[in-house]
């Protein structure tokens, strides 16, 4: 008697859940859905295109989801919530083509269905099997809760890598694998116990935070396509903090040079070059033939009164990974400043045809600036363009390529104008990029509204990271550092 | 009637100890209920208890924080507190093996009283401490049914093996108190689950030994906190080699618990400079300006933020050019204290910014107090000045979203509605007397904030806009507070080129400085 009660209970609820569609009233628009994932394009792995219907409450969401080589799905409930396996074996069956969504909404009683929409599932892999990113809140000085974390894209798994509640006052940022493999990681520790940490096939080193020589941090790091070497600047950062509305915080160097740091010696390598009096050098990268150094300068400006002259362009110098030596000439490839812009961010696609970077009116912490946009430079024609396809209206900022160059992975205020949120896209063999899709949540509109973090400095990961945080934790705070030497 | 004190005479004494505590909080220190309050917001949300159920102490957090944001009402907090406080007392006695000696059972409420001196013990103790006495009770109950077989101690074995972990993680480390009345070797259970537990938990083996959710510093060893549950233990069990209650013991213990209750009634325990600021910090947060002068003219405020919140409230009542030396000041400093990585400190400047216009300061400020509470919590007071300042600058999304998160609260609901309605609405939102007065005030040429040139901003803000009359005070009388004559000349001859502003002090001041010249 107990067990039919039961079952009596459960087939009334799911009674409840599950409707038939009768005599939808037709509209002619499509539906607003959030996050909107209408004409996206997409990886076959990524995780299910969970959304929820916005305009007013409803009582019921039906969708329906037709692969266009074959296959169906259907969802219904207060949000398309899609299986996950059966997402997958569509995505995966339909690679190369698209997914239409039929979308119907019950509202007062009333079913109306929406106009179709499309999805293309790209026919280029993703070949990662995630994201790593800093959470934090987007303050200005203090910071509360933060950490690294990693989270699988084929669901809705996210693993924290390291949070700043294993070692009270401490801040963690720019995680960086060495092109997405996270085998070889580096990321840093401000507060207290500050160092910068070196995971190299699991044996962690922890590198002295500032050296005297250099006058400040390592900041910024990017691996030389090899492994062998990680580039850096050393910056004297400071915060300002604007008066009038729209605008926060400005970041400036009061000085910055760029270094390649090589973690089997703990050498130093500088040049005079990229560590020029009156220049600042920003952000350095490696161009995938490991031959290249890129990387930003600007002419330093008398902070804070004028730092709206801080104005970075885009340089290069020749580096040579057998001697770790580097060329005698700089040259300016992308002359921001001539245009009254500054450039960002430069990050190579690892096929060798592009740089990705921002640009902004002035400085280089875009994400605090409304007007940022993403720009592509074709390193073969010379031209640069604006990426007028992904960008909006609030900051685009911080990105990163995945292994086959083939998507981007960027953060984006567009959502409410102040909470970073990742999004995707994919590039062609044109270097046309699809329209970005914001990183599937499960409930998104639930998760996002509750969200009180931004997202930033995000990569592709080939792998799950593997880090004992624990045992970090006690390294951290026993402040046994190795000391690194300038050749 | 004797014999209905005698009859429920400990009822009474259990009562009497409700009602001390509840008029020790209503009446003595209502403000630091408020205070308390402020540094946490209670979400009714599915993800609010799920990121709390995953930590060790998780379920006494959650409770305990449910149970904090009543502190909003001084009323409703001081009974909650009452309720709890006297829970105890009764939890204690009911695990006492001997029951002679009822006073002795009031011990760890007492200590429980001085140890909330300390604002940073949460209630989250207390509720660990509840449920680990109840849970006690309960065993110790259930162990007087079973008697003392030999064969029992197997079944005390089954009941440690998943009693311990799963009391851990509702409770904490106070699951040490209840493993001690189980069996004694199930302390040692119990500190090897804890340390098992700290290698999968983000944070350091100290704060999980010691309770992530028991204290609001998890850079201080609170060993005030270990003490309680050691005398708990005391009383239940050590209790019966006292000598037998007679009169004069019962007088002599009565006599012991009267002194140290009193002692806390005045303030024993309680930081009275800390207790003071949490005063003005709650007048400044209900506005009471009147109520800040009457405290300051009782007795001068000398600490740096009593003094701000002192001139905040002179210059809101437009006295400050008036009366502002008839008060102990600092400076200019008074008016404007520079910024400090603390709670309190921050949250008040940022209020002065508010009411001056500095409108993006102000939230600069609200954002950096939030994310300055020491155990990462977010605090109700600050999101809503958030969603305050954010209405002000236009940026509704990000207001709205503020004010959803207080949609989903008791206290702060019924304005987080009323805002919300008035989102996108620029013409409710420019006839505000606060918002529609603050959006004048904000000043439209940019620059970079600056600690150093506070007088200039005042001057940018007064340039910008006539009628901001706490810019004016404040332009005015921060050269005089520094006693820069020159500066104050400079300054007070062009406001009164602007305005007509010519108060008390300014014109003692002009004298005087006529007169050395």
């Amino acid at each position: 008697m107990r067990k039919l009660s039961w079952c009596l209970c459960a087939l009334v609820c799911w009674a409840s859940c599950t409707q038939r569609v009768e005599n939808p009233i037709q509209q002619d628009e499509l539906p607003t859905i959030y996050p909107d994932y209408i004409g996206v394009t997409i990886p076959a792995e990524i995780a299910p295109l969970n959304f929820n219907f916005i305009e007013g409450d409803i009582d019921c969401m039906d969708v329906v989801v037709k692969g266009s080589k074959g296959g169906e799905l259907h969802s219904q409930g207060d949000f398309a919530d899609f299986d996950m396996k059966e997402w997958h074996e569509l995505t995966v069956q339909n690679k190369g083509g698209e997914l239409i969504f039929t979308v119907c909404v019950k509202q007062d009683g009333q079913w109306n269905q929406y106009k179709d929409f499309k999805v293309c599932v790209s026919p280029y892999a993703l070949d990662e099997w995630g994201l790593t990113y800093r959470r934090i809140a987007p303050g200005y000085e203090v910071y509360s809760k933060m950490g690294l974390y990693q989270r699988d894209l084929s669901s809705f798994e996210e693993y924290a890598i390291i949070e700043n509640t294993q070692v009270p006052g401490m801040c963690v940022n720019c995680h960086t694998a060495h092109q997405t493999d996270p085998s070889k990681f580096v990321f840093h520790v401000r507060g207290n116990h500050g160092a910068t940490m070196f995971q190299i096939d699991g044996q962690r080193e922890w590198l002295k935070a500032k050296n005297d020589i250099l006058g400040g941090s390592m900041v910024y790091p990017y691996w030389h396509p090899s492994g062998k070497y990680c580039a850096f600047s050393t910056n004297q950062t400071r915060q300002g903090f604007h008066v009038v509305k729209n605008e926060r915080v400005e970041v400036f160097d009061l000085s910055s040079d760029v270094f390649v740091y090589n973690p089997a010696t703990h050498e130093i390598l500088k040049d005079s070059l990229l560590s020029t009096k009156d220049w600042s050098e920003n952000s350095p990268v490696f161009s995938p033939d490991g031959r290249t150094l890129y990387y930003m300068t600007s002419k330093q400006q008398e902070y804070p009164e004028h730092f709206k002259g801080e104005k970075y362009n885009l340089c290069k110098i020749a580096f040579d990974p057998e001697t770790g030596t580097y060329g005698e000439q700089v040259d300016t490839i992308f002359n921001a400043a001539a245009m009254d812009k500054s450039l960002t961010w430069p990050r190579p696609s690892y096929d060798g045809k592009y740089i990705l970077f921002t640009l902004i009116d002035y400085g280089y912490f875009s994400i605090w600036h409304d007007e940022s946009q993403q720009w592509l430079l074709d390193l073969q024609t010379g031209e640069a363009r604006e990426l007028k396809e992904i960008n909006s209206e609030k900051a685009d900022s911080y990105h990163n390529w995945s292994l086959n160059s083939r998507w981007i992975v960027f953060t984006s205020r567009r959502d409410d104008g102040l909470y970073s949120r990742l999004y995707l896209s994919s590039v062609d063999d044109k270097g046309r990029f699809s329209k970005p899709f914001m990183l599937p949540q499960r409930n998104p509109k639930e998760y996002y509204e509750e969200s009180i973090y931004s997202f930033n400095t995000p990569d592709f990961t080939k792998t799950k990271v593997d880090f004992d945080a624990y045992e970090a934790g006690i390294e951290i705070t026993s402040d046994k550092r190795i000391e690194t030497k300038v050749k | 009637m004797k014999r209905f004190l005698s009859k429920y005479n400990r009822l009474l004494l259990t009562l009497l100890l409700g009602i001390c505590v509840f008029l020790f909080w209503k009446i003595r220190y209502p403000f630091a209920l408020t205070y308390q309050e402020q540094f946490q917001l209670f979400l009714f949300d599915g993800d609010y208890f799920t990121e709390r159920i995953v930590e060790p102490g998780g379920l006494a957090r959650y409770i305990g924080e449910f149970l904090t944001q009543f502190y909003n009402s001084p009323t409703l907090g001081a009974l909650v507190l009452a309720g709890l406080f006297m829970l105890v007392q009764h939890l204690t006695w009911r695990l006492m093996r001997s029951k002679e000696h009822y006073l002795l059972s009031f011990l760890p409420t007492v200590f429980l009283w001085y140890v909330m001196g300390d604002e940073s013990v949460l209630l989250a103790y207390v509720v660990a401490l509840i449920i680990a006495l109840a849970v006690c009770c309960g065993l110790a109950k259930l162990f007087l049914n079973w008697g003392y077989e030999h064969k029992m101690l197997l079944r005390r074995l089954y009941i440690m093996i998943w009693l311990i972990p799963l009391l851990y993680w509702a409770i904490g480390p106070m699951v040490i108190l209840a493993a001690f009345v189980l069996m004694p070797v199930s302390v040692i259970y119990a500190i090897v689950v804890m340390f098992l537990s700290a290698h999968y938990l983000p944070y350091p083996m100290t704060r999980v030994m010691t309770g992530i959710c028991y204290y609001r510093s998890p850079e201080v060893l609170p060993t005030m906190l270990m003490v309680i549950p050691i005398v708990t233990i005391l009383v239940g069990n050590f209790v019966r080699l006292l000598p037998k209650a007679n009169r004069m013991v019962n007088i002599a213990e009565a006599s012991v618990m009267l002194v140290i209750i009193l002692s806390i009634f005045h303030g024993f325990g309680y930081d009275a400079k800390k207790y003071e600021l949490m005063e003005y910090d709650q007048l400044v947060r209900i506005k009471d300006w009147k109520g800040i002068i009457v405290k300051a003219e009782k007795q001068t405020p000398d600490l740096p933020m009593s003094v701000c919140a002192n001139n905040l409230a002179l210059a809101m009542t437009n006295q400050l050019g008036e009366r502002a030396f008839d008060f102990y000041q600092r400076g200019s400093e008074g008016l404007l204290p520079p910024f400090e990585r603390n709670f309190s400190t921050i949250q008040l400047t940022g209020d002065v910014y508010f009411y001056l216009g500095l409108v993006n300061t102000a939230q600069r400020f609200a954002f950096e107090a939030m994310e300055a509470i020491p155990d990462y919590s977010k605090s109700g007071r600050m999101i809503k000045r958030l969603a305050e300042t954010n209405l002000i600058n236009g940026e509704y999304e990000v207001a709205r979203k503020y004010l959803r998160m207080l949609d989903k609260t008791i206290f702060y609901r019924p304005w987080a509605q009323q805002t919300l309605a008035m989102l996108d609405d620029e013409t409710q939102i420019d006839a505000h007397p606060i918002y529609g007065t603050l959006r004048q005030f904000r000043l439209e040429d940019d620059f970079l904030f600056s600690e150093d040139e506070l007088d200039k901003i005042c001057g940018q803000l007064f340039m910008h806009n006539h009628h901001n009359q706490m810019a004016t005070q404040y332009l005015v009388m921060a050269p005089l507070l520094d006693g820069d004559a020159q500066r104050f000349i400079n300054y007070v001859s062009y406001v009164q080129s602007k305005v007509n502003y010519n108060p008390r002090y300014v014109r003692e001041a002009i004298a005087k400085i006529r007169t050395t010249r």
